[in-house]
């Protein structure tokens, strides 16, 4: 199987592997870092993380002291099929956030469609900004 | 960089490596080539078909544009940035967006205007039957 590209925007990113001498792992296999975008509005955080492959019963989304990690399995190669090529490695992703205080975890909403896994962390009431009216003197 | 990985467990990685350091040393088939070329895909063979897996997570599926001509297979589609609500501030940006196309040319065994496509969970599935010429037969020997 070769290849061709006409004019392609996107570059393939390696795949960042989780190094198992680096802590204590509970996963069996090949793990990776996965990609993610973050960001901030007054109200709440979004995540937006990439994960190819992962089905909704095989993601599990764990809070604890502050601490969300998400661990993706994703499934082997075919059976009864042999690799003649591979470019991206097979694997499942696992990635570890610390939440800031103001986050309202009971209020934490997780969606995933198409291997994208979208986190929306809402921000406590109290933690929101408020304008605070100056009275006229 | 190294898109490859074998299983040492098991014995077919170690397999498939011998032959691709056999077709290296020989300077034919690219089945070890790697690719930069997005979206990465992985191919396997089974006993009647083959199977061409994508790597496109994010991909709105009526987008992906698919077609063959003879023994080339052309996907296409795009990643569309997120719509993002005003005023909102990144703290991380490790996506990636844009529109891809990629051309892949199949060995000659493999019936690409036969396939059969599914995207689930960002990964395109391609299932293409092998040619009917390329199947073992017997051939029965006539007294």
């Amino acid at each position: 199987m070769s290849t061709r590209n006409p004019e392609n925007k996107l570059d393939v990113q390696d795949k960042r592997a989780i190094d198992e001498t680096q802590g204590e792992t509970t996963w069996e296999g090949l793990m990776f870092q996965p990609d993610v975008d973050i960001y901030s509005t007054d109200d709440r955080m979004v995540l937006l993380t990439d994960l190819p492959g992962v089905k909704r019963e095989n993601l599990d989304i764990d809070l604890r002291e502050g601490v969300l990690t998400i661990v993706g399995r994703t499934e082997d190669v075919p059976k009864g099929y042999q690799p003649l090529r591979e470019e991206y490695q097979v694997g499942g992703y696992t990635r570890r956030f610390t939440l800031s205080d103001d986050i309202d975890a009971d209020g934490i909403q997780a969606t995933l469609k198409d291997g994208i896994l979208e986190l929306v962390l809402p921000r406590a009431e109290k933690a929101m900004p408020r304008k605070i009216a100056v009275q006229a003197g | 960089m190294r898109t490859m990985f074998y299983r040492r467990k098991d014995p077919w990685f170690d397999l498939m490596r011998m032959q691709r350091e056999l077709d290296r040393l020989v300077g034919g088939a690219a089945s070890h080539a790697e690719s930069r070329v997005y979206p990465p895909a992985n191919f396997y063979k089974g006993e009647e078909d083959f199977v061409l897996q994508v790597e496109m997570p994010g991909v709105d599926p009526s987008s992906i544009d698919i077609s063959t001509q003879r023994n080339e297979l052309v996907v296409a589609g795009e990643r569309k940035v997120p719509a993002v609500p005003e005023g909102a501030s990144y703290h991380r940006r490790e996506r990636r967006f844009g529109s891809f196309s990629r051309t892949f040319t199949l060995p000659e065994t493999v019936d690409a205007s036969q396939a059969s496509a599914r995207y689930a969970d960002g990964v395109l599935q391609l299932r293409m039957p092998q040619r009917e010429e390329a199947r073992p037969r017997q051939i029965p020997v006539s007294a």
